[in-house]
């Protein structure tokens, strides 16, 4: 087994299968039936397929690797305790974000998450080097997306991540949060607005590349 | 012109909006230039934030499923009833099964006729100790009866991650009983190799009789010690071996690897040798995982924590000299100094993160520099 290093660990989070209501497959659905019958070594696969995704979600939200480290256990363990009501006929995926979203929340708005809350987070960190075409200008604008990703409230950053990440309607969103759909609209337009504008400096650049990415 | 759309772009982008709405903004996009470079950048925000890589630290993602594995075996909120439900149960099977399990290499378990001694009372033992096989392989004639005992269950109170990730370092230090995690993972490698791996999670109960005898064929001895063990825990284990299920390839080679890179280390040896409980290099390897996992549990909420904590991570840092996790101890030692310095800016504390940091710097392909300095940076 690779092990992948701090960086590969973050492309292989973006190589992960696309979210969204696609049929699980018929293999994911007999583990799941199996871990759900206490079959631990089913529930293992299960974790090592969708630690990565999970962990993506909670750091997202929590921006603190040893917080999204609870929480990612902590969704597992819901989630296995849970297995009897999931229907396998629904994707895996973005049922465990949801809960890992849900607790990643509830954890930022626990008065002890207040206490520790640390000056400086470090979950996004800009990649340092990286291609040639990641220049200067890219670096900044990523300094400057984990920065303004900061200053969102979790509660924006979870309905953030859940839309733009896991790509959840509102309605699955309102629900995994336990609020409202207007909540979520106004929450994602505030969170969007807010990184639209720490952002605009860069926005022409990255439009322009994302043109040029297409055109090739 | 109609009103810009203002909050509803987002939702317009998402095609969350009615299509009235819909209609609405569409309409008033064609004649407002202002608004359509705002959704183009509202667009762009979401795909310049899905380009931002989410980095865990070296070899998290490698550990994390023996972690959750270890969790799932040993609910930390199973109502305590079925501990004694479980040894109610094991009692019935004691007085069916022993018999064919006396005359079959008792030694086997040896392990936890080491571990019993730490154990103060049956009452007090949380359901963690719960040999961890029988909690999720039950026997059928186990699981029918009290099919709901030895589960998981699922927890009632809605949010108590919070506390028990708090408490998790107090109430499962004590609680664990590291052999059994031990006697689970061998019992299970050598399952793997006895059982097919079609070989269904719950047998039926004259297969499980069967299986009770055939199972220790490929067992070894490996203590001397299996006088002291109890019927009961001879049958709870017995029973529950041969229902172990069949092992995932991926999950065999990582507890594998692992066990074998652990007994490799002399000085964890040495570490683990100070506690004299422990029979088999395995269960030292587990005391290794065991204080990781409460290292990482540990709070820091004040600066004297957070100093103790960057100590006990060194320490633990110097005692697993190689690998993904030593590497963690240390970026942990640097940014649990950090830490005790915001808190209580300490000079010393200062000092020690600086000094922590730069060692770390300085090693050739510091797998977690950027971590490092990110923390660093935030002293003076």
């Amino acid at each position: 087994m690779d092990v992948p290093s701090r960086l590969d660990a973050g492309r292989a989070l973006e190589a992960r299968p696309p979210a969204g209501p696609a049929a699980p497959d018929a293999a994911e659905a007999d583990l799941l039936a199996r871990a759900r019958d206490g079959n631990l070594f089913a529930f293992d696969e299960i974790v090592k397929r969708y630690q990565r995704r999970v962990y993506a979600t909670a750091v997202r939200i929590v921006r603190r690797h040893d917080v999204a480290d609870d929480v990612v256990q902590e969704a597992f363990l819901r989630a296995h305790q849970a297995l009897g009501r999931f229907d396998l006929a629904r994707p895996f995926g973005p049922w465990i974000c949801r809960i890992a979203a849900n607790l990643a929340v509830n954890h930022v708005r626990s008065p002890q998450a207040r206490e520790e809350a640390l000056p400086e987070a470090h979950a996004e960190t800009p990649v340092r080097g990286g291609s040639p075409l990641v220049g200067v200008l890219e670096t900044e604008a990523r300094t400057e997306l984990a920065r303004a990703l900061e200053g969102l409230s979790a509660d924006q950053r979870a309905v953030f991540v859940l839309r733009v990440f896991e790509e959840l309607s509102y309605k699955e969103i309102a629900e995994a949060l336990e609020i409202s759909i207007g909540t979520v609209m106004s929450r994602l337009s505030r969170a969007r607005e807010r990184l639209r504008v720490a952002l605009t400096p860069y926005l022409g650049a990255a439009m322009a590349r994302r043109v040029e990415g297409g055109e090739r | 012109m109609s009103s810009h759309p203002g909050d509803r772009l987002s939702a317009f982008l998402d095609g969350e909006l009615s299509a009235a709405e819909r209609a609405e903004v569409q309409g008033h996009l064609r004649e407002c230039a202002a608004c359509t470079r705002e959704l183009e950048e509202l667009g762009a925000v979401d795909a310049f934030a899905r380009e931002l890589p989410v980095e865990a630290p070296a070899g998290y993602f490698e550990e994390l499923p023996g972690r959750v594995r270890a969790r799932v075996r040993r609910p930390s909120r199973a109502p305590r009833m079925a501990l004694w439900a479980v040894a109610a149960a094991a009692a019935v099977m004691a007085v069916v099964v022993t018999p064919v399990v006396l005359v079959h290499k008792q030694d086997v378990l040896a392990p936890v006729a080491t571990a019993v001694p730490e154990v103060p009372a049956p009452a007090a033992v949380p359901p963690a100790t719960v040999p961890p096989l029988l909690q999720y392989s039950p026997p059928a004639s186990l699981a029918d009866t009290n099919a709901a005992a030895p589960r998981a269950q699922p927890v009632p109170a809605k949010r108590e991650a919070d506390a028990r990730l708090l408490e998790r370092e107090k109430a499962d230090a004590p609680a664990e009983n590291p052999l059994s995690k031990t006697q689970a993972q061998t019992a299970g490698r050598r399952d793997a190799a006895a059982l097919p791996p079609a070989a269904p999670a719950v047998a039926p109960p004259p297969a499980a009789a069967g299986a009770v005898q055939n199972a220790p064929a490929g067992f070894e001895a490996r203590d001397a010690g299996a006088a002291t063990r109890t019927m009961a825990e001879n049958v709870e284990v017995q029973s529950a071996k041969p229902q172990a299920p069949p092992a995932q390839e991926g999950a065999r080679e990582e507890t594998g690897a692992d066990a074998k890179k652990e007994r490799a280390r002399p000085a964890e040896r040495k570490l683990a040798a100070g506690s004299g409980a422990f029979a088999h290099p395995d269960d030292r390897a587990l005391m290794t995982d065991k204080r990781y996992e409460a290292l990482v549990a540990r709070p820091a909420a004040s600066a004297a924590e957070a100093r103790a904590l960057g100590e006990a991570w060194e320490l633990f840092a110097r005692d697993v000299p190689a690998g993904p996790r030593a590497d963690e101890a240390r970026v942990r030692a640097i940014e649990a100094a950090v830490r005790a310095w915001t808190l209580g800016h300490d000079p010393a504390d200062l000092t020690r993160a600086r000094a922590r940091g730069t060692a770390y710097l300085e090693m050739e392909n510091a797998p977690q520099a950027a971590r490092v300095r990110t923390a660093l940076a935030a002293l003076p």
